[in-house]
């Protein structure tokens, strides 16, 4: 997993504002007749149900925290001088080839991606096993709520294609494979936040962000790559009067994320389908976005994607992708950057990542009809680093479809 | 690890396992193992701590103080029997360290009058 927290600080400020208004969120829903808690909520997140899972969570967070800093300090460090000692250049361009060549059978450098490997299996296996101590609890709570409201479900088995079967960041089974896949994901990407998304204030933040049609009209708002649903919650948290739709191709998420608002209190509409065929009709929705969608994607899936926003978008609608290149960040060129994002990519199943890194995204919205600019939609904060990758520059590319 | 029933609908579908639990970084898969292993235990011991700072937080309010765990001073009794088993438990975690531990995996068996 390409480190989120980093791309993601611009939000913090935007994100705070809502904050306050979060915490009480629960307390407020509905109680599901099948609701399973054991150590009950704070704020919006359901706690996890074991101390001890929580305690080894949360080591592995804090465990993170010092991988994604001092350690990737460390290896960096250490390719320089592996590079330099080769009477190479540590700030040149490099392909992943030479970058393997020169870096990939160091054992120095090797350790620091076995620690994060090993802290990855680790956090997926801790959810996983717990999940399925008490999974007919689990299973029951989300049977209960796929029949409640508000918001609806609606579920397409057969749609899934290949390409979206690998077990992406390494997470079992998948957003497709496994019945828990939005149990073990929300509670996976917590710990890719670093605790800094426990009340979805990254979600809350970036739908913040999202700029709004001239006109001001929002009646309908699209959400595609949902995946639990947290920032389709916040959407409708921040349009209250839209009718809002989350989408994606894994079944599991979207029960999960129509449990999950259900529990909330929140009307959102969650559908398994798939972003390039979503089968709603033209000109329907005055917002489309997305949070980090693409990069999970092959690229023909992306373009196919972006014209399927504009074709479902009406005129003078927004269309709004945030992913880690849609932004101010450009994709990486050094040897040691080519590496790390590499590693991920092989590793850590980030399949498509290297077809979506060849992606103009503007340049595709462009071509299928879109107004783009790339002019600041939202706040700019304080700079959050937490590792080597300067991912928080907000804003990402904005499309509007002609009037 | 609970199955579940198979008569009840999961939704989910087949997946393409990954292959990253066969992968070795550091060059030998023994260390990789090993860092596998210490970074689980991390977590055993901070599990372990989490709790005892719960129940210690528990017991102050029955009465039984921070102060009063920092403080207390063991009997006679007591501290023999720690530090035999604190021995112990050194022994078993770390003697490993005090081996030679030079032979190869195909080193000949040893000639009787060497014992």
């Amino acid at each position: 997993m390409l480190n989120r927290r980093t791309l993601f600080g611009a939000t913090a400020a935007a994100a705070s504002f809502v904050t306050a208004a979060m915490k009480g969120r629960k307390a407020n829903a509905k109680i599901l007749s099948h609701d399973f808690e054991p150590r009950g909520t704070v704020g919006r997140l359901e706690r996890l149900p074991k101390l001890d899972l929580q305690s080894s969570e949360d080591f592995l967070t804090t465990f993170r925290v010092l991988v994604n800093g001092d350690m990737t300090k460390m290896a960096r460090a250490r390719a320089d001088e592996l590079i330099i000692a080769k009477g190479l250049d540590p700030n040149a361009e490099s392909t992943v080839e030479e970058a393997l060549e020169v870096l990939g059978d160091d054992p120095i450098i090797g350790s620091y991606f076995q620690s994060w490997n090993s802290a990855q299996q680790q956090m997926w296996k801790n959810i996983r096993d717990e999940i399925y101590a008490n999974a007919d609890a689990y299973l029951a709570e989300m049977e209960a709520a796929d029949k409640s409201g508000p918001g609806t479900l609606e579920l397409n088995p057969g749609i899934v294609p290949d390409w979206a079967k690998y077990e992406i960041h390494q997470q079992p089974g998948g957003y497709v494979g496994d019945p828990f896949a939005g149990h073990i994901y929300h509670y996976g990407t917590n710990d890719f936040y670093m605790g800094a998304n426990d009340q979805d204030s990254i979600h809350v933040g970036l739908a913040g962000l999202i700029p709004i049609p001239r006109d001001k009209q929002i009646n309908r708002i699209h959400e595609t790559g949902t995946g639990c649903g947290q920032m389709a919650v916040a959407l409708k948290e921040r349009f209250p009067d839209a009718e809002v739709w989350g989408t994606d191709i894994g079944a599991p998420m979207v029960r999960y994320a129509h449990m999950r608002a259900v529990d909330l209190g929140v009307d959102v509409n969650f559908a398994q389908r798939l972003a390039e065929d979503s089968k709603f009709p033209d000109n329907h929705f005055d917002i489309i976005t997305n949070y980090l969608q693409y990069h999970e994607c092959p690229a023909e899936s992306s373009r196919a994607h972006i014209r399927e926003a504009f074709r479902t978008l009406r005129p003078g609608g927004v269309f709004y992708p945030i992913d880690f290149f849609t932004g101010l960040l450009v994709p990486p060129r050094t040897a040691f950057d080519k590496m790390y994002y590499w590693w991920h990519h092989r590793w850590n199943v980030e399949v498509w990542y290297e077809e979506y890194a060849s992606l103009d995204f503007a340049a595709e919205m462009e071509k299928v009809g879109f107004e783009v600019s790339k002019r600041r939609s939202g706040p700019r904060v304080s700079k959050q680093r937490a590792d080597n990758l300067s991912l928080e520059r907000a804003p990402y590319v904005t499309g509007r479809k002609p009037v | 690890m609970a199955e579940i029933d198979s008569d009840r609908q999961t939704f989910a579908s087949d997946f393409f396992k990954r292959d990253s639990e066969q992968a070795v970084f550091t060059g030998d898969a023994v260390t990789d193992k090993l860092m596998h292993a210490v970074i689980a235990l991390g977590s055993e011991v901070w599990t372990l701590r989490q709790r005892g700072q719960i129940l210690e937080s528990l017991l102050a309010d029955k009465g039984v103080s921070h102060d009063m765990v920092e403080g207390y001073v063991p009997t006679d009794e007591e501290a023999s029997v720690w530090k035999a088993d604190r021995e112990a438990y050194v022994d078993r975690i770390y003697s490993v360290f005090a081996r030679n531990s030079t032979m190869g995996m195909k080193a000949d068996w040893p000639k009787a009058d060497e014992g």
